[in-house]
């Protein structure tokens, strides 16, 4: 008992608090530094949303916690010290509802971190779409195509071949005429012809290979590729192919005098919504180079409903739980013929506001607080200096 | 910078000059511009960098980026001549071959000038140089720019220091060459045969003489070379009868060799009077007609006489502007007719502007360089700083104290004026770029160290707060300097919100202000016990104690609440509340150092020698925050990307780690050179006692 209440001290303690907030302060720093090496997202996945992190100092690894099971560790400081061992009384109530406006951030950013989907939707004027795609998963997706019809898919999730240990893996549906199985995933590559700069062990495929690369510092440039293999259930004869994330079209095989198209993409989200771009807007200011505005003229259609909006910096759309936010746009390009598109970054986050009701309540902790002790500051002083003026 | 364009476009303005100057009066440098003209033209507004700015701004950002200074001293009759920015402008673009022989270029180092095959026997390492002086490298100076240019994809990051001055000087040299090359257009006269075609048709040999008959010349060599009946088949009896209206009487009376010797000097003409006016794209004077958003951009000489000629689009009140230009230049040794014409077109360029909405803030723009705000508070604070030190060597005379209090109000009134003044021209809150966040920074820290020094009087919260001052307002000077360009620039699309900006960024820019403030009187304690200075006086040091814990909780208060707007911002504009880019990081480290410091104070990991020492590093972060994550070159917050701090910056880290050491030294000489029961106080750390039992439990109630 006595252990448990030692326990529950230490967990409870400022001192523990300290070391939370040290060892955060040092992983945010590594995490940042380590960016213009490898980029933000892995930086962000090895040093920010991870359990455990090792960081080499030269050739020396030091084994440290990483920030997902330190902001466990600190909401646990958080309840224990901050909420309930915490005095209650009307000089604590400032501490009190600041550590409660914590509180809601760090959940906040745990049903982010859960349950939020992110990605982005181009479109050139006149297109519309009622799915965005991700930045960085992909997915397989097996349909068969049949004229005047929208050919029913099925999908293999990212985490489902993505990291697979032994290589490869198979997957096999009663509604499909063959096993799929994947292999050699590669999340950043480029398919190169049979030749001699191609090496032994890298596997040929209709006289093309797999040519792994380096990750990119920017994640979302990354091209994913994967080795696939259909074997037939009816007999054994297989088919075999490279699909690329870059890939014109999809992969297509006939499989009992049926057609069907497998294929490496961005994994899509569908919405319950359509997005039509009408118009994009893009100013510089007068004589220069730098963007003053860019702004995508939007209609949104629901069913028979069509709402006309603007999107642009600063001012996102926000509909039924997605919130649309004007990210980037991309010249028109002559030589290839193609417009100019807008690209809005789709997000959808229950926790969207919650930061800010968080920051409302830490700013109103806060501020009772410190106030309440300046306020004892000050009194302090002119009694000292009234003592002072007297002697 | 399109590199490659613009040194292209130096190398055929180079080329040209001689053309252009050989047609010019041996040039006579001005004793001295009248206040008239300098007030005129420092008035006259002009559109540079995407925003409406009076000439008078322009200059002073030019000259400082050539020069690092505002000011030049130039020979002159019988003595030398200070010539302020605008001053030099004039002279440059008037006299350009006197303002030639003016030390305009700041050069860091000798290397330069040995890379583009010069001489250098007779200057410093770091020395300033003529245009004179540097012309027979310059082909070679555009050469090099041009392959450093190309080796870097054009980010300067990628250069090495000497490539990045190269091409610092070559940008310098071409921005110079525009101002130098301006107004060639209007002093040149073409050569025209007395009694040849052309002469019938023009009647000055001026540029805008040529461009206003640009479509009768046309005509009329097209109908030197075809011959004018085979025009005249393919047109209506109308068009003939104004074709023979439009071209000169000699034309039907020429033979076929006069013929086309006349037609070449028409093309010749046309050709020279083009570019020459290519030349003339400097300065967008010229406000075009419209609203802001029909035509939001202004016309330089280049542009404007492209609307001079255009049939029925000709812009007549336009090329009435552009010959008083012209007119104007062509006076400037007849000072009474100069001023008349300058005022002609001055007014001219100010009615145009203020029926657009564009002259409004032009005045008062002047009047905050004129002003100079933050040079004579920098002064005041000096001033400040050093009755304060005088407070400090005779403390029984406290009027010393008192003035040196009094003394660091004007400074911080004037430094809040000119921040007020920015504000209000911009139409934007006090912080949006790295300059203004040092103006802020020094203003907030200033504003609490008088707050403080009002509340407990014990002189150190004013000895800072002078220090600050001083340091913060020379800082901005010297990032001014080096960066060479308007520290009141347009924004890009993210930051354009006032919303957010008065919000976010003025919070955590106060949590930065705080931040230093706190490290600031850290040092004092630090100092103050490694020199043993007053060294009885316990309540002192435990007073400045509590001033730096104080201004800790006023620095996270808001710090946390900025780092969280910036966080609501960046969900509202790009979609995420926390990306863990750079610059949010940079602003989540303070947050943690800070709650580090009062959690280990309230575990008794630290007690007040420990919390300066702390109170210091956190200057560390402070200004890696601010500066350093700047220098990565990573991240969303690309707009504040910035160079050559780096070893001001380092520089910065090594003097804080010094202090934290001495603070170490301090706390090791405590330790073993006092009884530990009069270390009590003091300690950087609590001991085992305080901290297992009556610390924690004290600070609960504390808190």
């Amino acid at each position: 008992m006595n252990y448990l209440k030692k326990g529950f001290n230490f967990i409870a303690s400022y001192g523990f608090a300290c070391i939370i907030f040290v060892l955060l302060f040092i992983l945010t720093y590594l995490g940042t530094v380590e960016q213009v090496e490898v980029g933000l997202y892995e930086a962000q996945k090895k040093y920010f949303e991870s359990m455990i992190v090792v960081h080499w100092f030269g050739p020396v690894p030091i084994v440290l916690p990483g920030v997902y099971l330190l902001l466990m560790l600190f909401t646990v400081n958080l309840i224990a010290g901050g909420v309930i061992r915490m005095r209650k009384n009307k000089n604590t109530i400032g501490n009190l509802i600041t550590h409660l406006g914590m509180l809601v951030m760090v959940f906040a950013a745990f049903v982010n971190y859960t349950y939020a989907m992110d990605g982005h939707m181009t479109l050139a004027e006149n297109e519309q779409s009622s799915e965005f795609v991700s930045y960085y998963l992909w997915e397989v997706a097996i349909a068969q195509p049949e004229e005047g019809k929208v050919a029913q898919e099925m999908v293999i999730p990212h985490d489902a071949f993505a990291y697979l240990k032994d290589g490869q893996k198979t997957f096999t549906s009663a509604s499909l005429p063959f096993d799929l199985t994947i292999s050699g995933f590669a999340p950043n590559s480029m398919p190169v012809g049979a030749g001699p700069f191609v090496k032994e062990t890298m596997k040929v495929v209709d006289g093309f290979a797999l040519q792994k690369m380096d990750l990119d510092k920017e994640a979302e440039r990354n091209v994913a590729g994967a080795y696939v293999l259909a074997k037939e259930k009816s007999g054994n004869a297989t088919h075999e192919a490279i699909l690329w994330g870059l890939s014109e079209s999809p992969w297509s095989l006939t499989v009992d005098g049926k057609k069907y198209t497998v294929e490496l993409r961005r994994k899509r989200y569908p919405l319950p919504f359509t997005i039509a771009l009408d118009k994009f807007h893009q100013e510089n200011h007068p004589g220069t180079g730098m963007a003053s505005m860019f702004m995508s003229e939007v209609t949104k259609i629901e069913g028979e409903t069509k709402t006309p909006v603007k999107i642009q910096m600063n001012e996102p759309l926000r509909h039924m739980g997605y919130t649309f936010y004007q990210a980037s746009w991309q010249p028109p390009d002559p030589a290839t013929g193609r417009p100019v598109r807008s690209t809005l970054a789709v997000v959808k986050n229950p926790a969207d506001q919650w930061p800010l009701y968080s920051c409302i309540i830490i700013t109103i902790g806060l501020t009772i607080h410190f106030v309440g002790k300046l306020g004892k500051y000050i009194r302090a002083e002119n009694r000292r200096l009234v003592t002072r003026k007297a002697t | 910078m399109n590199f490659a364009l613009r040194s292209f476009a130096a190398l055929i303005a180079v080329a040209f000059a001689a053309s252009a100057q050989s047609g010019s009066t041996t040039p006579t440098p001005p004793q001295q511009w009248s206040k008239e003209v300098i007030q005129l033209f420092s008035t006259l507004p002009v559109q540079q960098e995407g925003r409406v700015k009076p000439l008078s701004t322009h200059a002073g950002f030019v000259m400082l980026k050539l020069h690092g200074s505002r000011s030049i001293t130039v020979p002159g009759t019988p003595k030398d001549r200070k010539l302020d920015p605008m001053a030099w402008m004039l002279d440059t673009m008037f006299y350009p071959d006197a303002a030639a022989h003016y030390k305009i270029f700041l050069i860091q180092t000798t290397e330069v000038v040995e890379a583009i095959g010069l001489k250098h026997d007779d200057k410093k390492k770091r020395d300033r140089y003529s245009y004179a002086e540097l012309e027979p490298g310059i082909d070679k100076l555009f050469q090099l720019a041009q392959e450093y240019h190309r080796k870097s994809d054009g980010e300067t990051k990628n250069l090495t220091p000497l490539e990045g001055q190269i091409t610092a000087l070559a940008s310098n040299v071409f921005d110079y060459q525009k101002l130098a090359h301006f107004l060639d257009f209007a002093r040149y006269d073409f050569h025209i045969e007395p009694g040849s075609v052309l002469s019938e048709i023009i009647p000055m040999p001026r540029l805008t003489a040529v461009y206003a008959k640009e479509t009768q010349l046309g005509v009329t060599a097209l109908a030197l070379e075809r011959g004018i009946e085979d025009i005249q088949k393919n047109l209506t009896p109308e068009q003939v009868e104004q074709l023979r209206k439009a071209l000169p009487a000699s034309v039907f009376t020429m033979d076929a060799e006069s013929r086309a010797k006349a037609a070449k000097e028409i093309n010749a003409i046309v050709r020279d009077a083009r570019a020459l006016s290519d030349r003339a794209m400097g300065l967008a004077l010229f406000p075009p007609h419209g609203t802001t958003d029909d035509h939001p951009e202004w016309f330089t000489v280049s542009d404007a006489v492209g609307h001079m000629s255009h049939g029925d689009h000709a812009d007549p009140e336009l090329a009435g502007q552009l010959v008083d230009l012209e007119e104007l230049v062509r006076q400037r040794d007849n000072p009474p007719a100069f001023l008349t014409q300058l005022q002609k077109f001055h007014d001219a360029m100010v009615t145009a502007a203020t029926a657009r909405g564009e002259y409004g803030k032009i005045p008062l723009e002047v009047s905050f360089y004129k002003y100079n705000f933050f040079y004579y508070a920098l002064i005041l604070y000096v001033l400040s700083f050093i009755v304060v030190a005088f407070s400090w060597l005779a403390p029984a005379k406290r009027w010393i104290a008192y003035l040196g209090t009094a003394l660091l109000f004007p400074p911080t009134i004037l430094t809040i004026t000119g921040i007020t003044y920015r504000c209000i021209i911009r139409e934007r809150p006090p912080v949006s770029t790295l300059y203004e966040v040092i103006l802020f920074v020094t203003a907030v820290a200033c504003v609490v160290a008088i707050f403080i020094e009002l509340v407990n009087r014990q002189r150190v919260a004013m000895s800072v707060g002078a220090l600050i001052g001083a340091l913060g307002l020379f800082i901005a000077f010297r990032f001014e300097a080096q960066q060479g360009t308007d520290t009141m620039p347009q924004l890009v699309a993210v930051l354009d919100t006032n919303f957010w900006l008065a919000t976010h960024v003025t919070t955590v820019t106060m949590g930065y202000a705080a931040g230093l403030l706190a490290a600031a009187i850290a040092h004092v304690y630090i100092l103050g016990k490694l020199l043993k200075f007053k060294k009885n006086d316990d309540t002192f040091y435990k007073n400045i104690y509590r001033m730096t814990y104080g201004v800790i909780c006023f620095g996270l208060l808001f710090s946390v609440v900025g780092t969280v707007l910036g966080g609501i911002w960046a969900n509202d504009s790009w979609g995420r509340f926390w990306g863990w880019d750079p610059k949010e990081n940079g602003a989540l480290m303070i947050v943690l150092w800070e709650l580090a410091i009062l959690h280990a104070r309230l575990a008794g990991y630290v007690r007040d020698l420990g919390v300066a020492m702390a109170a210091t590093f956190n200057a560390i972060i402070v200004a890696f925050s601010l500066w350093g994550v700047n220098l990565l070159g990573v991240g969303l917050h690309s707009y504040g990307f910035t160079s050559g701090i780096m070893p001001w910056l380092i520089t910065f880290y090594i003097i804080e780690l010094i202090v934290v050491f001495l603070g170490a030294v301090v706390w090791y000489r405590q330790k073993f050179a006092r009884p530990s029961a009069d270390a009590a106080h003091d300690d950087v750390a609590g001991s085992k006692e305080r901290r297992k039992k009556p610390l924690p439990a004290k600070a609960h109630k504390q808190s």
